[in-house]
């Protein structure tokens, strides 16, 4: 071992500081990592994590403060000088050329700045095999990105990262939108990633994926580094630090109360369908009933069609075969402006794709579904809006220092919350959430699921897809269980459980398909 | 389970139930929520917001040039010269406008030039045998129709609109000149050219027509669910479909508002240059794409503002005018409207990529 107590950290940012429009972003933060270890970073949306990393890695560059690798200054300019350094990120949604294959994304930048006119070489060079070997993804080097599932882009990144002598690999929120096989297997690879002595940075807000991967935590809240603790400390001390004084209700005690109340809750049916398929056979013969007051969560592995089925109700796909009732009404549903007439809200995951209009402000935002509320004959009432949208900033805990700054200026986390603000806008009596809180912190979560609570216990219904189980134990009243196209089980009350959604997905799948992102979709075996 | 709905009749979810009221759900808001802050200094980011602006840089650019040709010509600044730019420019920002509603609901119309061409052709052929106003009407309907039928095939069969436009343009262009075979169509009636010659007070008419329309163009944008809508579905087509936007609707309407506003733009030139004449199309609609580029709006990025379009119809017609002043080549309109657009540009791009830069 080479560790001695005077050599320099691999990686040190000291007294950084950043501001935005005179907003500070980061105030004097200083936080050092050594040479492999692993440091975890959490804090509130909007605390800073995402622009910290930037600075680290040469996409954006500090007002004031310093980076030193290995003791030297470091003066990067973009992200591939970083890379050079060693330094490698992987973002929620990785930034990959879509249309060039694994082993050419991998290569891509290094070779070409040097020799700019000549030939990019067929033959894939024998570290970019290593590389996607590390992560377990050789078999996919000559894929095309476009035909990768999200999980195998994470990968795809990851051997990007290692593939030129990484020492260092940053990931933001990589799990926030990851199927739980895909992020157990991410973390397989992780400690991998460990053992061959590569220094990470994680960051999340999923706060028990942090005690298995990192061995110090630093904290952040509000643009300060205001603690570093052992890895081991508990979600609830790391929730208190990054709240400051506030005390957040811990999510089983949430779960506990609201099960309790499951039984008052529950309404008339608002949504009965039977025979359910859609057109291209990722789901068949589901039948499923939705009553007001509940909670439902369409559980399964991507393969499932859980989130197929989900878009059927909202809209957003074509129902194939069976008959979908609305409060007592067959329908159909060609679209999710017909869903929102009919009193069915949509919010889609991926905020980026599916969400996010990158050209409007906040306000615009969450006024964009519910314009109807706020105009006559069509033109819109200034004042009426802005009441509407400031309710709804208080009310989603949107934080943004004004509601015209654009949406994609604010934290991901609360551009989440705005999308839910857009879709609570619109008063629906069913909402239909993908991944409603991907990326949201866990006071914010809390805010969420109490907004969740809210609209049930006003009498509207809510039917969750969410890739986070502990999500789905906590605020749902019932787990249907989905397993290649058919319900397979039901999960509701005292069983409703992180572990047994756990298990209800991978017992089906013993023997079957390969948890492994490399597998998904096309593994065989069966149930 | 419960087997007993309590209240299978419950009211839709009213979480905001009336606008005025408390919030029924209050969830007592533990950070800022935003709408606060003093107003003073929301002025102070209002200003600093517009001054970064693509608007402001093409309305800046605007004084200057206009500035410098107050005082390097003597007649820039008499009513007759004023009086000129505007009949030069009312055409041109009258299409620009048009355009901008395409481009920014993510499509494009290469299409213009000839609803322009059509819309002059028709209303000069018209003329003879109905009252000069109803042959306008009947112009500026074929164009709108031509529209419907553009924003049909985009946005309804979902055909690439940089095809399709180019098509439908190449074939109106086409049916203009088949009617024209024998020299530009002399209308009948004698008062086919009063639009573009009288004056309303100190304005000619041409001007107030396009001024009107502008300003209509502009409520809509900025007013209407309609304008929120085209911008919505420029920024991310699948997130506007998603939130329960009408997206082919939305993207026929903005062809269908193009179309009657190069119909509109196609009577106003037909009337300045007094005939029917088809070789008028596609000069004005490159100068139209030009208008609309010099005035900020971002190609595919679906930003951008009538405001900043017609500053940019003015810088052309400016220039325009300064050319004719300095008794230049009229071809050098090109070179410099070139020029101009393309220091346009790196004035938007430039201080942003600098400001991002900057440690
Ligand atoms: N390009 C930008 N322009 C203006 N403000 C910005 C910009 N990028 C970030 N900010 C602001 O800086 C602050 C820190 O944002 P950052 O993205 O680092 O937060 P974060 O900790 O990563 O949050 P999250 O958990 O939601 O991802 C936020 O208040 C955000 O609004
Ligand atoms: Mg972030």
């Amino acid at each position: 071992m080479t560790v001695t107590g005077t050599a320099p950290p691999f990686i040190e940012a000291v007294g950084v500081s950043k501001h935005f429009s005179g907003v500070a972003a980061l105030s004097d933060v200083t936080l050092r990592i050594g040479a492999g270890e692993a440091r975890g970073l959490v804090g509130e949306n909007g605390a800073g994590k995402s622009t910290l990393i930037a600075i680290l890695t040469g996409a954006l560059s500090a007002d004031q403060g310093i980076v030193r690798i290995k003791g030297e200054e470091a003066h990067f300019h973009r992200p591939l000088d970083a890379l050079r350094n060693g330094i490698g990120t992987v973002y929620q949604h990785s930034a990959l050329v879509p249309n060039l294959s694994v082993a050419q994304n991998i290569e891509l930048g290094v070779e070409v700045t040097k020799t700019p006119l000549r030939l990019l070489t067929r033959r894939t060079r024998p570290e970019t095999f290593e590389a996607l070997e590390l992560v377990g993804a050789a078999d996919l080097a000559q894929r095309t990105v476009s035909t990768l599932t999200l999980a195998q882009r994470q990968l795809v990144a990851i051997a990007r990262a290692c593939s030129r002598g990484g020492r260092m690999i940053v990931f933001d929120e990589p799990t926030a939108s990851l199927a739980p096989a895909e992020s157990r297997y991410l973390f397989d690879v992780i400690g991998r990633l460990r053992a061959a002595g590569i220094a990470l940075l994680y960051v999340t807000h999923r706060l028990d994926e942090l005690a298995p991967v990192v061995d110090r935590i630093t904290v952040l809240r509000a643009g300060r580094a205001v603690a570093e603790c052992p890895g081991t400390a508990s979600e609830q001390e790391l929730v208190d630090l990054m709240a400051g004084h506030e005390a957040v209700e811990r999510e089983d005690e949430i779960a506990v109360r609201r099960r309790s109340t499951t039984r008052q809750r529950l309404g008339g049916v608002i949504i009965d369908g039977s025979g359910l398929a859609d057109a291209a056979g990722t789901f068949r013969d589901v039948d499923l009933t939705v009553r007001r007051g509940e909670i439902v969560a369409l559980v399964g592995l991507p393969d499932s069609g859980a989130v197929e089925l989900s878009q059927v109700i909202a809209g957003a796909r074509r129902l194939g075969v069976g008959v979908l009732e609305v409060n007592g009404r067959p329908v159909t549903l060609r679209s999710p402006a017909q869903a929102i007439g009919r009193g069915i809200g949509y919010m889609a995951g991926d905020r980026k794709v599916k969400g996010v209009f990158p050209n409007a402000s906040v306000r615009e935002t969450i006024a964009a579904s519910a314009l109807p509320r706020v105009t006559t004959l069509g033109v819109i009432r200034a004042r009426r809006e802005r009441q509407l949208v400031a309710d709804l900033m208080a009310t989603c805990r949107v934080s943004a220092s004004r509601p015209t700054m654009s949406i994609t200026a604010l934290s991901g986390g609360n551009q989440q919350k705005a999308l839910f603000a857009r879709t609570l806008a619109a008063q629906p009596r069913l909402i239909v959430c993908e991944d409603p809180t991907a990326g949201v912190d866990p006071p914010g979560r809390g805010a969420l699921y109490q907004l969740l609570f809210d609209v049930v216990a006003a009498g509207a219904a809510v039917v969750l897809n969410s890739s986070d189980l502990r999500e789905v134990a906590t605020i749902s009243d019932r787990a249907i269980l989905l397993w290649r196209g058919s319900v397979v089980g039901e999960l509701s009350g005292d069983a409703l459980t992180e572990p047994n959604l756990m298990r209800g997905q991978f017992d089906q799948a013993a023997g079957g398909p390969n948890p492994a992102p490399s597998g998904t979709g096309s593994a065989g075996g069966g149930p | 389970m419960s087997t007993k709905p309590k209240d299978a009749v419950s009211p839709p979810v009213e979480l905001r139930p009336a606008l005025d009221e408390a919030p029924a759900v209050d969830l007592a808001g533990r950070r800022d929520g935003g709408d606060t802050g003093d107003r003073a200094a929301r002025r102070g980011i209002r200003v600093a917001h517009l001054s970064a602006s693509p608007e402001f840089f093409a309305f800046v650019f605007l004084v200057v040039i206009c500035a410098v040709l107050t005082f390097s010509r003597s007649t820039f600044l008499t009513e007759y010269n004023l009086q000129n730019i505007g009949r030069q420019t009312a055409v041109l920002a009258v299409l620009a406008v048009g355009l901008l509603y395409v481009l920014l609901s993510g499509g494009i119309d290469l299409s213009v030039g000839g609803q322009v061409a059509l819309a002059g052709v028709v209303a000069a052929s018209l003329a003879g045998h109905m009252p000069v106003g109803w042959a306008f009407v009947a112009a500026v309907a074929c164009a709108t129709l031509i529209g419907v039928i553009n924003g049909l095939f985009v946005g309804v069969a979902g055909f690439s609109p940089i095809i399709v436009t180019l098509a439908v343009g190449q074939v109106l262009t086409g049916v203009a000149l088949v009617f024209t075979t024998s020299g530009p169509i002399q209308p009948s009636d004698s008062h086919y050219s009063d639009l573009a010659t009288a004056n309303l007070g100190a304005l000619p008419t041409i001007v107030v027509a396009a001024a009107a329309s502008v300003l209509v163009a502009h409520a809509i944008l900025s007013r209407t669910s309609l304008g929120r809508y085209i911008y919505s579905v420029g920024g991310n087509e699948t997130a506007a479909w998603l939130a329960g936007i009408p997206t082919a609707l939305v993207k026929i309407s903005s062809y269908t508002i193009c179309g009657a506003f190069a119909g509109f733009a196609g009577i106003l030139a037909s009337s300045r240059i007094g005939s029917g004449d088809a070789s008028v199309g596609p000069s004005q609609m490159l100068e139209a794409f030009a208008a609309v580029f010099l005035g900020g709006v971002g190609f595919g990025t679906a930003r951008g503002k009538v405001i900043g379009v017609v500053c940019g119809a003015l810088i052309l017609g400016v220039i325009s005018n300064g050319i004719d002043l300095f008794q230049l080549n009229s071809d050098w309109q090109y070179i410099v409207s070139g020029a101009m657009i393309l220091l346009a540009i790196a004035f938007q791009v430039l201080p942003a990529r600098l400001a991002a830069r900057r440690s």
